[in-house]
């Protein structure tokens, strides 16, 4: 079946099309989710519910568009949210923590830094690692970015330079 | 061009879309700011590529059992809503319907007083709709209250 043909059946409720959709590209999702949150079993997570937000908004999806770009555009916005709670959740957790727990507190940047992998870009601001994460690892324009992204083609270029300038900065002082 | 203004500027938003438009076109040609930034390979090297998660379990999109659909669609599923509504209403209307009514107990109730002492009653007979009913006589203590009732009989 061609990816049109089951985009059709998908939005019909066809679970087996929708799976048979997403296969070929679940990799580039979790890649995605991965470099953007920095832990395995957080990225899975978001991809999954990348994955449930894409079937149950079949219907909006453009027929014009490539379906990869759309899903990946989903799967940012889901890690950006993961990634804002996380930042909530940090802030309060540091307020009361020692309160809690009555000795040293970790700071975001362990926290963060689940794993090796991508330890750098994980020290990047959220959007500034979403928009790196889209362009080099998934081949996103500027103008793609800034529609996953939702700001405008010069904010997501500005980002996309400064995180390059950063991770610069950073790959010199590690060695 | 002063790359160092070049770049403050490209990174102080909001700039008209001509002026940014030129600081692009710098910042990609210019040998000395691309040294600023880091390369495509440089980065590709930090992060996770789908190439290397050829060893990673597949998503499950939908947790449930696999196969298609086993949902109703929703124009179906407000089909069966209504059904199933009107089938309840239906079958409470039938028990309703099945039960008889109640019909107020017929009898004759003679009181036979004499004097103040004693206050004497008989019930000739009584009848719930065209069966006969027994009656049942209480008298709950309470000074001048005595409680008739009719029952049918149970044969």
């Amino acid at each position: 079946m061609s990816e049109e043909e089951l985009i059709r059946c998908a939005r019909l409720g066809d679970r087996d099309a929708f799976a048979g959709l997403v296969s070929a590209h679940e990799k580039k999702l979790l890649a995605l989710c991965w470099n953007m949150l920095g832990d395995r079993e957080e990225a899975r997570d978001a991809a999954q519910d990348a994955l449930l937000q894409a079937f149950l908004n079949l219907g909006r999806f453009d027929a014009g568009r490539s379906f990869v770009r759309w899903l990946l555009g989903i799967g940012a916005k889901r890690c950006l949210d993961r990634l804002r709670k996380r930042k909530t959740f940090l802030r309060y957790f540091q307020g009361h923590a020692g309160e809690w727990l009555g000795g040293a507190v970790p700071g975001p940047e362990a926290a963060a830094a689940g794993e090796d992998a991508g330890r750098l870009l994980q020290r990047l601001p959220a959007r500034e690692r979403a928009a790196i994460s889209l362009a080099v690892f998934e081949g996103f324009s500027a103008r793609e970015i800034a529609a996953a992204l939702g700001c405008s083609e010069s904010t997501a270029r500005v980002h996309l330079y400064n995180a390059r300038v950063k991770l610069k900065k950073e790959v010199a002082d590690e060695l | 061009m002063n790359c160092d203004w070049v770049r403050f500027a490209y990174r102080a938003l909001p700039l008209p879309a001509w002026q940014a438009f030129l600081l692009e076109r710098h910042i990609d040609r210019c040998p000395r700011c691309q040294a600023q930034a880091l390369g495509d390979a440089a980065i590709l090297s930090l992060g996770v590529t789908p190439a290397g998660l050829r060893n990673e379990p597949p998503l499950r999109p939908f947790n449930s059992e696999s196969g298609r659909s086993r949902g109703l669609r929703p124009a179906w599923r407000y089909a069966f809503g209504f059904f199933l509504a009107a089938a309840i209403l239906g079958g409470a209307f039938a028990i309703w319907r099945s039960v008889p009514t109640e019909t107020l107990p017929q009898g004759i109730v003679t009181v036979s007083e004499t004097e103040d002492v004693a206050r004497v009653f008989a019930v000739l007979g009584a009848r719930i709709g065209d069966a006969p009913a027994r009656p049942v006589i209480f008298a709950p203590g309470q000074p001048g209250m005595t409680i008739v009732w009719f029952e049918k009989n149970q044969n």
